[in-house]
């Protein structure tokens, strides 16, 4: 009875009951359906954390970057200078490059990871020399009995000698020219038409010496070197038979071979024997090439020495021996990295290796590996066997050149990885597995496995703690872009979870101290009537429980059917909000994997919110139940009647006295909206400064900004030794404040090039030994130097009155034949050469005919190992902005290593990497239409405003909710404070107080009250943040809250005053 | 000319669940000067009655002339301000006002000055024979007697000669009551208020001039 009563008199008081029931749904709903989402979010993210792996390469950008196996000291001076990386946050395991070198039986290295591809050592015999007719500089000035030599490059004079009779610079003579005035030829003339003619009238000669031309005998004088170019009979070394291969990677004996003698000296005797040592070559023929070099550079053993037999021990001991054997040891080699994470191991990571079978190493696992595919096939090898392997040791300058340890080692096979391209012939092993190590080699220092959202933080900590010149590239798989929507979504939904949790508190406060707290009429009666407490209390609270437990069931049940919906929704919208646009970014290297998103949703969030807001409920009700009995009227008297502390009062007028009168005496009612109102609009104003410190913090980063970007490799990870056409076209995108390009031409000084053979191995030398050669940049800033353009530009010691400027100064375009060259120089080529600032010295460049001097304006500490000069760009071509002649901005070489540029304001990024887009320049990983890949260095730019946008986004978001949900609050506050008070309004409505007196008596209390609690949140939390947009915050709360006072105050003056004042109390 | 009268009221309302004919072809005068009692058992339709006299509503059918002047001619909220007073069983004072306050509310409407005003609720509240003491006391703090005569100077604050009561007394032991209706006695015969007092205890009736008697929303006599 007790329980159907109190149901019964709470659900008849109907506008209460449907107002509390859809209030408490809502945010039973809201809190389920931010929770949910909550979780979902948290769950797909740690399911990311589990499927991305992020790592940091470091690398040294040396000369010869990205080669694997060069020994360059600055890298490995560079490897000892690492700070500590593995105490940077987010660094979850730091592990420096470790491999070392072994063999196996029955193991033969195939494709283009051999060493020694071109080395052989090899016995021949059979020899004969061999000659050919070739096209170039006669090695001798002797010309045949008959010849036409032309004596000028345009071929309009020639000297003709046929057996004992010559003419001497007779012109050439076009008959098929209107200009040739054929009345006036000369008496001795060559005439070029389909035949070539000679004509001597004073002879009366006139011969078709045509045949001059058929036989090869027409020579071309170049006068100034004094060479004469045409064909002639060059010995082309030796053709013989390979008797023996002591090795060379394509094994064969008994074939042909022809034989260049290089700088040997090689000269066989008829029918000798020989073991020669060299390398081949491509000749330009069918015919397999070699070129007799020596053992290594300065080596005194001749690469050549002639044998008797086959049994002769200088095939099988000896320097020929041994090289061969190093050849066959090093073109087999099978290379052994160690590491604890192979799995992030940078193929691993990106996808270009992957288990075909087995697992992975646990870190710190003894005796078992992973090996490649082609060592599994080429051995037959299955998970579960055993690898044995003669491990061996290299020198510190030539990681193949092997040399036995001694020691074997047998490894159980515990995973088969894909074979892949430049990963042919590997075993992978935990780190803390013996075995010898080699030096280092290459350029890859190390790599870090880093947590997936501390990365981005990581590398930049990592930055500080690496000398100049190394460079540290993330690859996190595309964590950062996808991660980037579903924290936003988590970011919202916290935001929501939190904003319900508040809204609950609130709403049930008011709920309970309306259903509960104000039924001190019904306690009255049953207490009169001599009700137990405890029944009492289930009166009271039966009632109130059974209109939370509907408005909380209802709420769970459509949060939890509801859910699916919501987060595809909220997916899209996240997706549309948040995409992050990595196009172009070198935050963006690599390969980005597809998200794996979860597709169960728990139905716990929609449980916890129910269980949440009905225990919030019912403790709140079990509080006021206790309120309800201590206060009921009995039990009260007039005790509790206050004595008023101040005398009548005379102040103000109309429905402001009233107002003012009434919130004066009203007690703690008088309370309740004032705390309210500072509690709410501080938490508002503390979002508003909070969001306005993101957006101002956003339009800091944006103005302070500068970002950079440059032309790469395919992989967006090499920025030098490029080929670009035409990297000016960039350009016209008209966002970029500059653009710095460099042209690099190999120099040397006087007397430094050795002699190289007159051949095409010695032209081939040549050509090497200047590419070996330090460069001359010429350039128009020196961030796009090879040595600067991967970290930052060092200290320059300037000549006085000279700076960077000079470099990007258009008057050396014009003024290039005044010497000396102005160039910036390092101190340590400096120092070499004996030369100090503003000193000469003649230079040597391979785009120049001699030496051109060059003047030391600028000195700088290298970080890499060549002696670049650095040069005004404007001696080759003209950046666009300074010349109108196209032409003029491209080098004799025709094209650009190296470019960058920046970006004239953060702002324009977007819109530059749309132009990019639209141009069809590459982003690494994927090509565009024009083959040109660029790279800009937005990554923490990106990262930072993305988290930005994110919290502003959210801002934008919750704001709107929030507001509105004030309105509610005002509504429902005020409703609640004047609603127990519809008797005055019947009252003064009865008195005949107009209705605008009437509503404003009322209203202007609450807008009173609602201001002394906003203004003083306001006022503290404007000084607070300093950010006067807490008033905006404050203002706009202040309009919400009194638009649903007003509402309710509306409301509560539609009342039936003739009901209410002649009613009993 | 009569202070007050209904001619032919019909007062029909509809609850949840029927219509209900409150009031039946009423007719009634009333004067200057006189004490009326509208009498009649619970549900007879006198508080109805009074509620349209006091401008809390128009009778669905006939008149309520106030000065020959009828209230569906007025407009009702300056016609409660101007031409009545009402006095109700359960007093409806201001619970956050003082006893001076209250007084002073009606005559602030009409325009005066809270200074002004004070005065005059002073002089109120000394004529329906409460001490100065109260006029800065809640009405909370007293009796039920005294919240009645405040009840009374508030409506003689209004300055308007007929004065409505709705069981004045109700609420209110025998001396306190016949306090009250002696009070509201002499404002009709010597202050010349017309006084209408709806009450549905007979001897209270009987010492008021006139008798109006009500049985199922009709004039019975």
């Amino acid at each position: 009875m007790i329980i159907r009563n109190g149901i019964l008199s709470t659900v008849r008081s109907k506008g209460k009951t449907v107002l509390f029931t859809l209030l408490i749904f809502v945010l039973t709903l809201s809190l389920g359906l931010g929770l949910g989402l909550w979780s979902y979010c948290s769950l797909t993210l740690q399911s990311m954390e589990e499927t991305y792996t992020s790592i940091a390469v470091v690398e040294y950008m040396g000369d010869q970057y990205p080669e694997e196996y060069v020994a360059d000291e600055a890298a490995r001076e560079a490897l000892n200078q690492l700070g500590d990386i593995a105490q940077v946050p987010g660094v979850e395991l730091w592990e420096t490059t470790s491999w070392g070198m072994a063999l196996t039986d029955g193991y033969q290295r195939r494709g283009s990871t051999v060493p020694y591809e071109n080395q052989l050592v090899v016995a021949v015999f059979n020899l004969v020399a061999k000659q050919e007719q070739v096209w170039g500089v006669l090695p001798s000035n002797d010309l045949p009995d008959n010849y036409l030599l032309f004596l000028n490059a345009n071929n309009s004079a020639a000297t003709v000698k046929l057996g004992s009779e010559i003419w001497e610079n007779i012109p050439f003579v076009d008959l098929s020219t209107e200009t040739v005035d054929t009345e006036n030829l000369p008496d001795v003339y060559c005439t070029m038409g389909t035949r070539i003619t000679l004509v001597d009238e004073t002879q009366g000669v006139n011969k078709d010496i045509s045949f001059l031309f058929e036989q090869g005998n027409y020579f071309s004088y170049n006068a100034e070197t004094e060479e004469l170019s045409g064909l002639y009979m060059a010995d082309m070394g030796y053709i013989g038979i390979i008797g023996e291969n002591l090795y060379s990677y394509e094994g064969k004996s008994g074939v042909a071979i022809q034989i260049d003698p290089g700088d040997s000296g090689f000269v066989p005797e008829k029918d000798g024997r020989y073991l020669l040592h060299g390398e081949i070559f491509d000749s330009g023929s069918s015919n397999r090439a070699m070129v007799v070099t020596d053992f290594y550079e300065g080596c005194e053993a001749s690469p050549w020495v002639a044998f008797d037999s086959y049994d002769d021990p200088v095939l099988h001991e000896g320097i020929f021996a041994e090289y061969a054997e190093k050849y066959e040891l090093g073109n087999n080699y099978i290379r052994v990295d160690a590491s604890d994470d192979i799995g992030a191991l940078e193929p691993f990571q990106q996808g270009m290796l992957y288990l075909l079978d087995g697992r992975f190493p646990a870190a710190g696992e003894q005796g078992v590996c992973v090996i490649s595919n082609d060592i599994a096939e080429e051995l037959d090898l299955k998970v579960g066997d055993s690898l044995p392997l003669s491990m061996m040791q290299s020198t510190p300058q030539d990681p193949f050149a092997l040399e036995e340890t001694g020691e074997a080692q047998t490894w159980t096979v515990v995973g088969i990885a894909n074979q892949a391209e430049a990963y042919e012939g590997r075993v992978w092993v935990s780190r803390g597995q013996e075995f010898p190590r080699t030096s280092f080699f290459g350029y890859q220092l190390g790599r870090a496995v880093l947590d997936n959202d501390l990365a981005v933080e990581a590398v930049e900590q990592m930055e500080a703690l690496v000398p100049d010149g190394v460079r540290i590239t993330l690859f996190d798989q595309g964590y950062s872009a996808a991660a980037q929507p579903l924290q936003a979504m988590e970011s919202t939904a916290q935001g929501v979870t939190f904003a319900s949790l508040i809204g609950v508190v609130a709403v049930l406060f008011l709920f309970a101290f309306l259903f509960v707290g104000r039924q001190q009429q019904a306690v009255d009666v049953m207490t009169s009537l001599g009700t137990p407490k405890g029944k009492i209390r289930l009166w009271l609270l039966s009632g109130a429980t059974l209109v939370c437990g509907v408005a909380v069931l209802a709420g769970m049940v459509i949060s939890a059917t509801s859910m699916q919906l919501l987060v595809q929704l909220v997916l899209k919208a996240a997706a549309a909000f948040y995409a992050a646009d990595q196009r172009y970014s070198n935050g963006a290297l690599g390969i980005t994997k597809d998200v794996e998103m979860v597709h169960q949703l728990p139905l716990w969030p929609s449980l916890v919110a129910g269980v949440v807001v009905f225990g919030v409920a019912l403790v709140l009700c079990v509080a006021f139940v206790g309120q309800a009995q201590r206060k009921n009227t009995l039990r009260r008297g007039k005790t509790r009647v206050r004595v008023p502390k101040s005398t009548t009062s005379v102040a103000g007028k109309g429905a402001l006295r009233f107002a003012y009168l009434s919130a004066r005496r009203g007690g703690w009612r008088s309370l309740v909206v004032p705390v309210v109102s500072l509690v709410l609009s501080a938490f508002l104003g503390f979002l508003m400064a909070t969001a306005q410190g993101w957006a101002d913090q956003r339009a800091t980063l944006y103005e302070n900004t500068t970002i950079t970007g440059q032309f790469t490799s395919t992989n967006g990870r090499q920025y030098t030794g490029l080929v670009l056409a035409n990297p000016w076209k960039i350009w016209n995108s008209g966002m970029l404040s500059s653009i710095e390009v460099n042209v690099t031409y190999h120099y040397w000084l006087e007397g430094e090039m050795p002699q190289f053979a007159n051949n095409d191995y010695g032209a081939d030398r040549k050509e090497a030994w200047i590419k070996d050669q330090s460069s001359m940049v010429f350039l128009n800033g020196l961030q796009v130097a090879p040595e600067f353009i991967y970290g930052e530009i060092p200290s320059v010691t300037w000549l006085e009155g000279w700076d960077e400027s000079f470099l990007a100064n258009p008057s050396y375009h014009e003024n290039w034949s005044q010497t000396p060259w102005p160039c910036v120089a390092s101190e340590r080529w400096m120092k070499e050469q004996n030369l100090s600032l503003g000193d000469e010295i003649p230079v040597n460049c391979e785009m120049l005919n001699g030496a051109v001097p060059v003047k030391i304006v600028g000195s700088f500490n290298p970080a890499g190992g060549e002696d670049n000069l650095y040069l005004p760009l404007s001696y080759w071509c003209l950046p666009p902005w300074d010349t109108e002649d196209q032409r003029e901005s491209i080098p004799p070489s025709g094209s650009f290593p190296s470019a960058c540029f920046t970006l004239d304001s953060a702002y324009h990024l977007e819109a530059f990497r749309e132009y990019l887009a639209q141009e069809g320049y590459n982003q690494p990983g994927s090509n565009g239409s024009n083959r040109v890949t660029v790279v800009l260095n937005d990554h923490i730019f990106n990262q930072t405003v993305q988290a930005l946008n994110r919290y502003i986004t959210l801002g934008q978001i919750l704001f709107p909710v929030l507001f509105i949900l004030m309105g509610v609050l005002g509504f429902v506050v005020s409703w609640l404070m004047v609603n127990g008070r519809r008797m005055e309004f019947a009252i003064m409505r009865g008195m005949g107080a107009p209705k605008k007196l009437v509503f404003g008596s009322f209203f202007l209390e609450q807008v009173g009250l609602c201001l002394m609690g906003s203004l003083i949140s306001g006022l503290v939390v404007s000084v607070w943040s300093g950010q006067p947009m807490v008033w905006l915050a404050i203002a706009v709360f202040v309009l919400c809250y009194l638009a649903g006072c007003a509402l309710a105050v509306r409301t509560v003056g539609k009342t039936n005053i003739f009901a209410l004042l002649t009613q009993g109390d | 000319m009569h202070a007050l009268s209904i001619q032919h009221v019909n007062y029909t309302y509809q609850t949840q669940y029927q219509k209900v004919e409150a009031l039946r072809d009423i007719s009634a005068d009333f004067d200057a000067g006189k004490v009326y009692a509208i009498v009649g058992k619970s549900g007879s339709g006198k508080t109805t009655l009074l509620s349209l006299m006091a401008g809390l509503d128009l009778p669905t059918q006939g008149e309520v002339l106030c000065h020959d002047v009828a209230t569906s001619q007025m407009q009702l909220e300056t016609y409660r301000r101007e031409k009545v007073a009402v006095i109700y069983q359960n007093f409806r004072l201001f619970p956050l006002l003082t006893v001076a306050e209250n007084v002073m509310y009606p005559m602030e409407l009409r325009g005066m000055s809270p200074k002004e005003a004070l005065e005059k609720a002073k002089a109120l509240i000394e004529r329906v024979g409460l001490p100065a003491t109260v006029l800065d006391r809640y009405p909370t703090m007293l009796s039920g007697g005294e919240q009645q005569r405040v009840a009374i100077a508030r409506a003689l604050g209004m300055e308007t000669k007929i004065m409505l009561a709705d069981e004045p007394t109700g609420n209110l032991d025998t001396a306190n009551g016949e306090n009250i209706f002696s009070i509201l006695q002499s404002l009709a015969h010597e202050d010349g208020y017309c006084v209408i007092i709806v009450t549905h205890d007979r001897t209270l009736a009987q010492k008021a001039d006139d008798v109006l008697e009500l049985r199922d929303g009709q004039v019975v006599g």
